[in-house]
């Protein structure tokens, strides 16, 4: 009976770790590059220096800015910057055009981009940033909502088969310790093995949490039955103050500067947001949320001021058990409440699965070939989309970042030309590794992978003024990818060796045994 | 952080002397000295948890298994690599002189007496 739950579970895990074990792969790569999405746009826009601006007078700086281009904007949404983040980011939403009122005079940027200390636009390179890496883990480059919808497929997907890698191991503590080099298959399969066991608690709360993080859109029925609108449901859970109607009567802004310093004195941390609704009318409101370093919980507390007396409207009462596990779940995922050392240390685990999703999809073929006999399709093609994911992602993720100091500062439509670069490069080292023997292909894709991380530090070097001053993120950030390129090499020098004799014991015997 | 991953990588080295594969390296003869090795590792678990407190309320927690984690992959590592080397301290600690067991003479009665 065990032994058949045990076979049951090993096929299980097998194939929902192929079906899902590319867009997986892709998944955790990208998103363990998102540990560092603010370092990472800061290094892609050189030109802004880091922040030495408090919240409460980076928002005043940037009223002072929206005063004079959206006076008359129903709503502004500034995303403060903190010590990770160098800019203040703000979002206009500008009044509707009357009917038959001819176009708003002058088109609205999606995003303005501010200096904290003066409220001035910033002068940078045109780029998504770390933020390419975050919204493509789980956005997966698709229209919405096809791309969040496939990813919640994998991470289901995910779920299943560490559950069922977890029964399928019968000597799960017999094997704590093992790890044997160059035993071909049984090398992948305890590599598979120690990613996966020792990282367990890390991988299995990082794939619920990933669900949960997105459930609402997955399961909308509860909210749809009980609420006419979705916004409700939002206001009531989080304790958001309910929308108010303009008066049209106009009235100057309250300062801007004391109402953040108020707010950050009763919610207890820095304030992360702000959002002026109604900016210079007689019901405009003010609120302030707190950011995410001040607590494991994502979505920080708020309280909300009137925009023309500075008076406390309300505060977001504490929320219930429900919404504060919700809140936990999705602030483990995002880790922004993580020191240095702790970000470091889950980026580590993010590679360490990465190297469980990619040793899993390596068993799979090592499993099935059989030596001295032709490889049947199916194995071909698993192998092919192996080189093309494993090796050739890295690669792109690369030319991604090259892109970003390759292509001039100033050219329009550069920040899609980087995505199109990572694109185009990583389509064409999938098309071109067909034309070579695997063997080969993994040694050349993972070898130009080396080349392209190993260059990104030397063209830094050369087109950026900011790590010759000695920047400890520029020098950060190029270690870093030193280190990638030593180990694409030391992978693509592993996969030029001859692969060592097969073993012995039957290859399906031996997985998951 | 750092404190915490070397505690629990220390408190996973003495669990994986403990382990079959690994006993002839480590020196490990009784079962009496598996039981002192896996004692000690809790031991030093605790402390890795009692000195993984962080400034916001449940970082402990996160920073405990994070760092466990993260020190059991680089113990299992170290392992594959050279696991002789890995547990040369453990074999030092075991082989050191204990005092003298009591002679067989004395211990016999006590023996008869338990039947």
């Amino acid at each position: 009976m065990i032994r058949a739950l045990r076979q049951s579970m090993a096929w299980i895990h097998g194939w929902l770790g192929l079906v899902a074990g590319w867009l997986l792969f892709a998944m955790f790569a990208t998103g363990t590059a998102s540990y560092f999405r603010p370092e990472i746009t800061r290094w892609m826009q050189p030109e802004i220096a880091a922040n030495r601006t408090a919240p409460a007078d980076a928002a005043a700086a940037a009223v002072r800015h929206l005063q004079r281009v959206g006076a008359d904007d129903v709503q502004w949404f500034i995303a403060l910057p903190d010590e990770r983040t160098a800019v203040t980011r703000v979002f206009e939403q500008p009044k509707p055009a009357a009917e038959g009122a001819p176009r708003p005079r002058r088109p609205r940027a999606e995003e303005l981009v501010l200096d904290p200390a003066t409220g001035d636009p910033v002068a940078a390179r045109d780029t998504r940033g770390g933020e390419h890496f975050y919204r493509f883990h789980f956005q997966l480059q698709l229209p919405h909502p096809w791309g969040r919808w496939l990813a919640g497929v994998c991470a289901m997907f995910m779920l299943g088969a560490i559950i069922s890698g977890v029964v399928t191991h019968k000597r799960i503590f017999a094997d704590f310790f093992t790890l044997r080099w160059n035993k071909g298959q049984r090398s992948w399969l305890d590599a598979h093995n120690v990613s996966a066991v020792l990282a367990l608690p890390y991988h299995a709360v990082i794939t619920y949490t990933g669900l949960v993080t997105l459930v609402v859109m997955y399961m909308p029925w509860p909210i749809v039955a009980n609420y006419p609108q979705p916004a409700r449901f939002a206001q009531e859970a989080y304790g958001l103050a309910a929308d108010v109607e303009p008066t049209g009567r106009p009235a100057p802004l309250v300062a801007i500067a004391p109402l953040v310093r108020d707010a950050e004195r009763r919610l207890g941390g820095a304030a992360g947001r702000l959002v002026v609704s109604h900016p210079n009318d007689a019901a405009a409101t003010v609120t302030v949320t707190r950011g995410n370093g001040a607590s494991v919980a994502a979505r920080g507390v708020s309280a909300t001021y009137s925009g023309t007396t500075g008076r406390l409207l309300s505060a977001s009462a504490p929320p219930g058990a429900a919404i504060t596990t919700a809140n936990v779940l999705l602030g483990l995922h995002m880790a922004q409440f993580a020191g240095p050392a702790l970000r470091w240390t889950l980026f580590v685990l993010g590679l360490s699965g990465v190297a469980m999703v990619g040793t899993g999809l390596l068993l799979w073929t090592a499993a099935r070939r059989r030596p001295g006999a032709a490889p049947f399709f199916g194995l071909r093609l698993v192998e092919r989309l192996n080189i093309a994911i494993i090796a050739g992602l890295p690669l792109g993720m690369a030319a991604f970042l090259l892109a970003n100091r390759l292509l001039p500062a100033g050219m329009p439509g550069r920040a899609d030309a980087e995505v199109a670069a990572m694109f185009w490069t990583w389509g064409a080292a999938a098309l071109l590794q067909c034309a070579r023997p695997p063997r080969l292909a993994w040694r050349d894709l993972f070898a130009l992978g080396a080349l392209a991380f190993a260059a990104i530090p030397i063209v830094d070097a050369l087109a950026t003024p900011r790590l010759a001053a000695g920047d400890p993120l520029f020098l950060a950030f190029d270690s870093a990818m030193a280190a990638m390129a030593v180990a694409l090499a030391f992978a693509s020098r592993r996969a030029a060796r001859i692969p060592a004799a097969p073993v012995r014991r039957s290859a399906r015997k031996v997985a998951h045994a | 952080m750092p404190d915490t991953i070397l505690t629990a990588a220390l408190a996973f080295v003495l669990l994986a002397a403990t382990a079959h594969r690994h006993r002839r390296d480590a020196g490990v003869a009784t079962h009496g000295q598996v039981r002192a090795l896996r004692l000690a590792a809790a031991a030093l678990l605790l402390v890795a948890f009692t000195r993984a407190a962080g400034p916001l309320a449940g970082e402990r927690i996160i920073r405990f298994l994070v760092g466990g984690s993260i020190a059991g992959i680089a113990v299992v590592l170290a392992l594959s690599f050279d696991a002789a080397r890995v547990l040369a301290p453990v074999r030092w600690l075991l082989s050191r002189p204990r005092p003298a067991p009591a002679p067989a003479r004395a211990r016999a009665p006590a023996r008869a007496q338990r039947g």
